[in-house]
């Protein structure tokens, strides 16, 4: 009997970790696929993404849930949310890559069990870029307090400041853009107290001051141009006004814009009048991937904010010599507003240069405070543009970036609650189709519903960003270097 | 009874009447400060929000102070946390046993400490997190010190170095200090230094790593409280300073000799005033009890008791714009906005919106959207809740994240509102509030709790226009554009007019605004400013029945001429018996910039 009562705790012990292996044998079935946030039924993941983690919507006691691949499966238990085991999940990706994982649910609910009919999940050979680099800021319109850029580790849940007011208190940061997703090639804007244009090149940081009399304001919105030797940006009078009822909150457009392109070498903002016209705004350049033609997105000028739901830019294409560092004589209008009757914004092509994905909404520019706001892909072989439905939704789709390989597109969305926008990924088979996008997935599936920051300006980086803000300092505090300017053509 | 015991005693009873003074100062004298402070931020009860501590040093002081700002919200809960922390903090600094070897002393002077937090809390700035990290350190050195064994004391006290900087923040200054004056005294030099050289080394050497760990600035590590106060004041840190000269004391004076019962209850006199004066002048010079009038007013104005802010503020008479802005909030909804407009003090039109922008303090932001709330501007009551939001510690706030809750209500933005109300659910005090919210995102029309929801919906605007931040005539007239019986929008466009002394838009929008109802005599404000009018030719006195006007009015407008011209345009004559009347304002109040 002593030896029992001894033991009992090991026996204990055992029997519990036997209940836990033996799974689920008695169950109804409930004929439905799981109501899961975020919701990752039936969507495609690269082979490198961190683990899945979801919660069951409703009440539940526990649950149960198998998620079985080829040759191996993975079993997890608990409340209401599923944590998986890094390890586990990465070796179950690992094996099914190419192929289909599916996940069944069992949920413990009146002292009884239910299963739920398994949905799939696709794992893709190609990865993700491993690092994703993000604005977090309060939907707060114009003002800003905690904020910051951050990047995240994809395969992990890591995540760090490379930015943030912490650090600069009373700075604002945005517009974070990187040469064809390398970390080394990176520049921001400073705004507030410490305005400026950081801009680090080669891991060599310096300090710029982009606002010069001829041109309208500080550079804007940046694109860099493959080889590292230019970034284009957009110089705008930005205003912002607020609507009156209720489904509607902000109004932000541009009272003027240009195109200017920053020539590093050179340090001087070079343009031309077919991109800096007085007629009309220009905005968001994009390159393509050779570097030979610069997009934009264009509309005739307005008086504002009169017609600030009249005005429709068009996404614009004009050649580029980046050895002379001049402007084709010509522009091209690939997607017009007249056709359109709506507006385009966020021309973003694919490294391989077979897709063109840009931001449809009924007027502006400003899209993240458009419900309407969708994303289009065109195909730059045959000029054909369409909505990308599987990845649109009721709410804001806008901003969005593609990884290194061409095979994911990152983009940020309302549809979570309307107003926090949060980062989702859709893989591009390069047949053009995107699959159903997935959210990024978080250590705390509930991470979503009770953060106040909305992720901006995600972009995917193929290494972590070395030149943080710590390390930056130095330039930060250091007085800003003017930039020249030319007019050409 | 032995001198020492009687001693003893003393101070023990002046302890307890400085604790006693705490809690009576903070229960009755800074309760709205103590329940403001409890509406600035917000306190969940999941283990994801613990993880938000995790990402800046002083984890644990933070982490506790705002489990324990929660009962700020009780009657007198937060009075009790201030009490009681001070007393905890005044009895290990007490176990401290400093001045070294003079236990009785040692009573007395933690008196100091506590006293210096006591003033420094009632800045709005000194976070609580500041008082539980100093508790904290002063707890960690206790342990410390009552490790017998030499060596393992010291092992100790390294390893607890970066813990309790990492609990603790700054504080942990005063963990070293106290540990290494308790190992150096008494020791030789050599030893000493052995100690102090490798001690000193790290202690610097932690805020230093932390820099790259928290991603601070240099500034920041070194002196970090808490993440409410992230660049803190010389203030912030005299409770912790004052500590300092005795914990150092020991390794340069020699050990006191026991003092004689007289030198002792004078001594004790001494002390007693000294800490009456050290009171004394904290509460002169940093106790806000204008802030604390106004606070009251926002509370009452918060809880819609608007007859209650008319009489408080009838009984304050303060010359501050934010009492004003409450002031004509209740009057406005009361309906006696013109009619009482100009019994309390007006800084021109500051006094009926605050403007929402990154110059203005948190504090001014947070109040900012109430009187569009009231107004029915549901979406620009959104912009000010949302920066005011933005701008509070840990940019988390219970009280604009119920107004936010509510706008989104209103709005018929259930998803976002469901995330609030979400987030309010997992509070402690804030549940049962949220639990009512979320039964209006079922179908609100078939509950009676959902009357106020109808009744804000009324009046939110159904037209939509374009607006800047500061356009408060734009959103006045939008308003009543849309719902022409929102009197109160009426009241407030007019008041702004007249307030702004733009006599030919107070015209302009009188007759195009105004509807009066019953057949009495115009508000009082209205009269005065319509009778100018009426001299200066811009209103015709025929569109005015007579019974618009009280006969009183007119002898008195015709008097204030007589005197006015009598004394060359000099107020002093006037007044007197016409200081309230909008003519005096329009002749003598000087316009203050906003």
């Amino acid at each position: 009997m002593r030896l029992l009562l001894r033991c009992s705790p090991v026996i204990f012990l055992i029997l519990i970790l036997g209940s836990c292996g033996r799974g689920v044998s008695r169950f109804s079935d409930t004929g439905s696929v799981p109501d899961i946030f975020p919701d990752y039924t039936n969507v495609t993941i690269p082979v490198n993404i961190a683990p899945l983690n979801f919660r069951l919507a409703g009440e539940v006691e526990k649950l149960y849930v198998v998620f079985e691949g080829n040759k191996e499966k993975i079993e997890v238990r608990g409340k209401d949310k599923v944590h998986i085991d890094r390890g586990k999940w990465r070796s179950l990706l690992a094996g099914n890559a190419g192929d289909s994982i599916s996940v069944t649910v069992y949920a413990f609910r009146n002292k009884e069990w239910s299963r739920y009919k398994p949905f799939f999940i696709r794992v893709q050979h190609e990865p993700l870029d491993r690092w994703l680099v993000y604005r977090l800021i309060a939907p707060g319109y114009e003002s800003w307090s905690e904020m910051g850029i951050y990047q995240r580790d994809l395969t992990s849940f890591a995540s760090e400041p490379v930015v943030d007011n912490r650090l600069l208190p009373g700075a604002c940061m945005n517009c974070h853009s990187f040469r064809s997703n390398d970390p080394s090639d990176m520049m921001f804007h400073l705004r507030g107290n410490i305005a400026a244009t950081i801009l680090v090149r080669e891991g060599k940081a310096v300090k710029l001051n982009t606002k010069i009399k001829e041109t309208i304001s500080n550079c804007v919105y940046p694109y860099w141009h493959p080889s590292g030797n230019y970034i284009a940006f957009s110089v705008n009078n930005i205003s912002q006004v607020f609507h009156s009822v209720r489904d509607k909150r902000i109004e932000v457009f541009d009272s003027k814009s240009d195109i200017v392109v920053y020539d590093i070498k050179n340090n001087k903002l070079i343009t031309a009048g077919l991109i800096s016209s007085d007629s009309s705004f220009e905005t968001f350049p994009a390159f393509s991937p050779d570097g030979r033609e610069l997009y934009f997105c264009s509309a005739a000028k307005a008086a504002q904010p009169d017609n600030y739901n009249r005005v429709k830019y068009s996404l614009c294409r004009i050649g580029f010599d980046a050895g002379a560092g001049t402007f084709g004589h010509s522009i091209d209008t690939l997607v017009s507003s007249h056709v359109t009757g709506k507006s385009v914004s966020f021309p973003r092509i694919s490294p391989d240069g077979s897709c063109l994905v840009f931001t449809l909404s009924d007027y502006g520019n400003f899209s993240i405070w458009h419900r309407d706001a969708d994303l289009y892909q065109l195909d730059l072989q045959t000029g054909e543009f369409h909505p990308i439905v599987n990845v649109n939704s009721k709410e804001s789709d806008s901003y969005h970036s593609w990884s290194s390989n061409s095979s994911w597109l990152v983009f940020s969305s309302r549809r979570t609650d309307g107003l926090y926008t949060s980062p989702f990924f859709s893989y591009y088979d390069r047949k053009g189709n995107f699959s159903k996008p997935f959210m990024l997935p978080q250590e705390d599936p509930d991470y979503y519903k009770f953060t106040l920051r909305s992720f901006n300006v995600p972009e995917l980086v193929t290494g972590k960003v070395r030149n943080d803000g710590r390390s930056l300092l130095k330039t930060i505090g250091s007085p800003a270097k003017n930039v020249n300017f030319e007019l050409k053509n | 009874m032995a001198g020492s015991d009687k001693n003893m005693i003393r101070v023990h009873v002046l302890t307890g009447a400085v604790l006693t003074g705490c809690f009576v100062f903070f229960c009755f004298f800074y309760r709205y400060h103590i329940w403001f402070e409890e509406q600035m931020r917000i306190f969940l009860l999941t283990p994801g929000y613990f993880m938000t501590y995790l990402d800046k040093p002083a984890i644990l002081s933070s982490f506790i102070s705002d489990f324990l700002t929660q009962f700020f919200y009780l009657t007198g809960g937060g009075a009790v946390v201030i009490t009681v922390s001070l007393f905890i903090f005044w009895f290990l600094v007490k176990k401290l046993n400093i001045p070294e070897g003079t236990g009785r002393n040692a009573a007395l002077y933690a008196l100091l400490p506590v006293l210096l937090s006591w003033i420094a809390l009632m800045d709005f700035e000194f976070p609580l997190a500041a008082v539980v990290s100093l508790i904290i350190s002063v707890l960690c050195t206790l342990i410390v010190r009552g490790i017998r064994n030499r060596l393992i004391r010291i092992a100790c006290f390294f390893v607890l170095l970066p813990v309790v900087y990492l609990a603790a923040g700054s504080t942990f200054y005063l963990f070293a200090l106290a540990c290494l004056s308790y190992e150096i005294s008494g020791s030789g030099m050599r030893r000493s230094l052995s100690l102090a050289v490798p001690a000193i080394i790290i202690m610097a050497l932690i805020p230093f790593l932390a820099m790259d760990l928290f991603h601070l600035t240099g500034f920041q590590a070194y002196t970090w409280i808490s993440d409410s106060k992230r660049n803190p004041r010389f203030l912030h840190f005299l409770p912790m300073i004052s500590l300092v000269p005795a914990l150092i004391a020991p390794l340069f004076v020699k050990r006191r000799r026991t003092q004689a019962p007289a030198e002792e209850s004078r001594s004790f006199i001494i002390v007693v005033f000294a800490a009456l004066a050290v009171l004394t002048g904290g509460v002169t010079i940093f106790a806000d009890f204008t802030l604390e009038k106004i606070l009251k007013l926002d509370y009452e104005a918060s809880h819609e008791n608007w007859q209650k802010v008319c009489n408080l503020a009838s009984r304050y008479q303060l010359r501050n714009s934010l009492a004003s802005y409450y002031t004509n909030m209740a009057l406005g909804k009361l309906g006696l906005l013109p009619e009482k407009l100009l019994e309390f003090y007006q800084p021109a039109a500051t006094g009926l919106f605050i403007p929402v922008n990154a110059d203005e303090n948190y504090l001014t932001i947070t109040f900012s959207n109430e009187v569009y709330w009231q107004l029915g501007d549901a979406n620009a009551a959104q912009h000010s809740a949302l920066l005011g939001m933005i701008f509070s510690p840990h940019s988390r706030n219970v009280r604009l994240m119920k107004r936010l809750a509510e706008i989104n209500l209103v709005n018929g933005q259930y998803d976002v509102a469901a995330k609030y109300i979400r987030i309010l659910e997992k509070t402690l005090y804030h549940r049962k509030w949220a639990q009512n919210r979320a039964k209006l995102l079922m179908g609100w029309k078939l509950l009676p709790e959902a009357s106020w929801l109808a009744s804000k919906r009324d009046i939110i605007p159904v037209n939509d226009r374009l607006k800047l931040a500061g356009d408060y005539k734009g959103t006045l007239k939008m308003l009543i554009d849309d719902h022409p019986g929102n009197s109160m929008a009426v009241d407030y466009l007019l008041c702004y007019d007249l307030l702004s002394k733009d006599l030919d838009s107070f015209t302009a929008d009188f007759r195009k605004y105004y509807r009066q109802h019953g057949i009495g005599p115009l508000p009082r404000v209205y009269q005065e400013a319509i009778l100018m009018q009426i001299a200066a030719g811009k209103f015709r006195h025929e569109e005015f029945p007579d019974h618009m006007f009280n006969p009183g009015n007119i002898r008195r407008i015709a008097d204030y001429t007589r005197i006015f011209a009598g004394n060359d345009g000099k107020g002093s004559a006037l007044q007197k018996d016409f200081g309230t009347t909008y003519w005096f304002y329009y002749h003598f109040a000087s316009l203050k910039r906003e």
